[in-house]
């Protein structure tokens, strides 16, 4: 009955009888005697989840009075519940940092990303920077496009600001046949832009890629006069 | 598990703590389960209401040496459950 004796509800005789036995320096007593008061700390700490009943909670509450300092029981096992229920509190609290470490971790690599988009596209508008097979000095529009069955990217840089109601337009030009608009865009206030149209690429067709400057809305067919035509290398 | 040394306070502070603690709780609830109504009364009154043994034979209504015997068997099957290595 150690439990009891730690938990402090045995009877008076009972209780000084194995106070004595301990006081006598009983090792394996005092061995249990630990084990029975972690026993008592894991029944008392799931207080939250093992008390029954509203009724045998508000029977605690109410039994916890001053005048019952004879009693130190109602006092721990008050103690208990709540350090439990701080327990809980501290453990979603620590479940919503956790949480949150995690989103700045994320930001922390899109920013990065980012960084590292910003310091190409710095380089692509230095002019000094300029496509390997070009000569050097070259002005005007500078890009490269790239082209796969599912679409096609442009990276370009020294395009010209646009007037208001203007845009780009870029062009994938079939053999023998008309261009076919690939997507809208204007570019950042330096004049570099990436242009991404995710579709279907007749790449075997296709002969050329091209930009224009169209209305807003686009057209069906180039308004303006081509540029930065790059022919497709054929397979 | 529970030893010898697992004396400590139920607070933790850290994760491994909590999962440690979630752990045990489960146990805990596994080893009530294991008791009978009666004993699981006792257990509650002792536990949560501090009830001495005389008390709660005075409560329910039962003679002190039934209370002590129902007590007696109770503390034994947490023993076994809560005071065992868990195994794999």
């Amino acid at each position: 009955m150690l439990e009891l004796y730690a938990l402090g509800v045995l009877e008076a005789e009972e209780h000084l009888d194995i106070s004595r036995h301990l006081i006598g320096d009983c090792k394996v007593c005092n061995r249990n005697l630990r084990t029975a008061i972690g026993l008592n700390s894991a029944i008392l700490t799931s207080a939250p989840e093992v008390a029954a009943t509203a009724s045998l909670r508000r029977r605690v509450l109410s039994g916890v009075l001053p005048q019952k300092a004879s009693r130190p029981w109602a006092w721990i096992g008050l103690a208990a519940a709540l350090a439990a229920g701080a327990v809980w509190t501290g453990i979603d609290s620590r479940n919503k940092a956790a949480e949150l470490g995690e989103v700045r971790r994320e930001k922390q690599f899109a920013d990065r990303e980012v960084e590292r988009l910003n310091t190409s596209f710095a380089f692509l508008r230095d002019p000094q920077t300029r496509p390997a097979n070009s000569k050097p000095g070259a002005t005007g529009p500078r890009g490269t496009y790239f082209i796969s069955p599912t679409g096609v990217l442009l990276i370009a840089s020294n395009l010209a600001a646009l007037d208001p109601g203007k845009t780009y337009a870029m062009w994938v030009i079939p053999k023998g046949q008309s261009p076919k608009p690939a997507g809208l865009f204007r570019p950042d206030a330096n004049g570099t832009a990436v242009h991404f149209r995710s579709e279907a690429v007749d790449v075997e067709s296709a002969q050329a890629l091209a930009l224009s400057v169209e209305p807003e809305a686009g057209s069906a067919a180039p308004t303006s006069t081509p540029f930065l035509i790059t022919p497709v290398v054929g397979l | 598990m529970m030893t010898a040394d697992t004396e400590r306070p139920a607070l933790f502070t850290n994760v491994e703590g909590a999962m440690i603690q979630a752990v045990q709780l489960d146990r805990v609830r596994t080893a009530l389960a294991r008791l009978t109504d009666r004993q699981r009364q006792l257990i509650e009154l002792a536990y949560f209401e501090g009830l001495t043994q005389t008390e709660m034979a005075d409560r329910i209504q039962q003679p002190l040496g039934t209370v002590k015997t129902w007590m007696r068997g109770a503390l034994k099957v947490l023993r076994e459950e809560l005071t065992t290595p868990e195994t794999a």
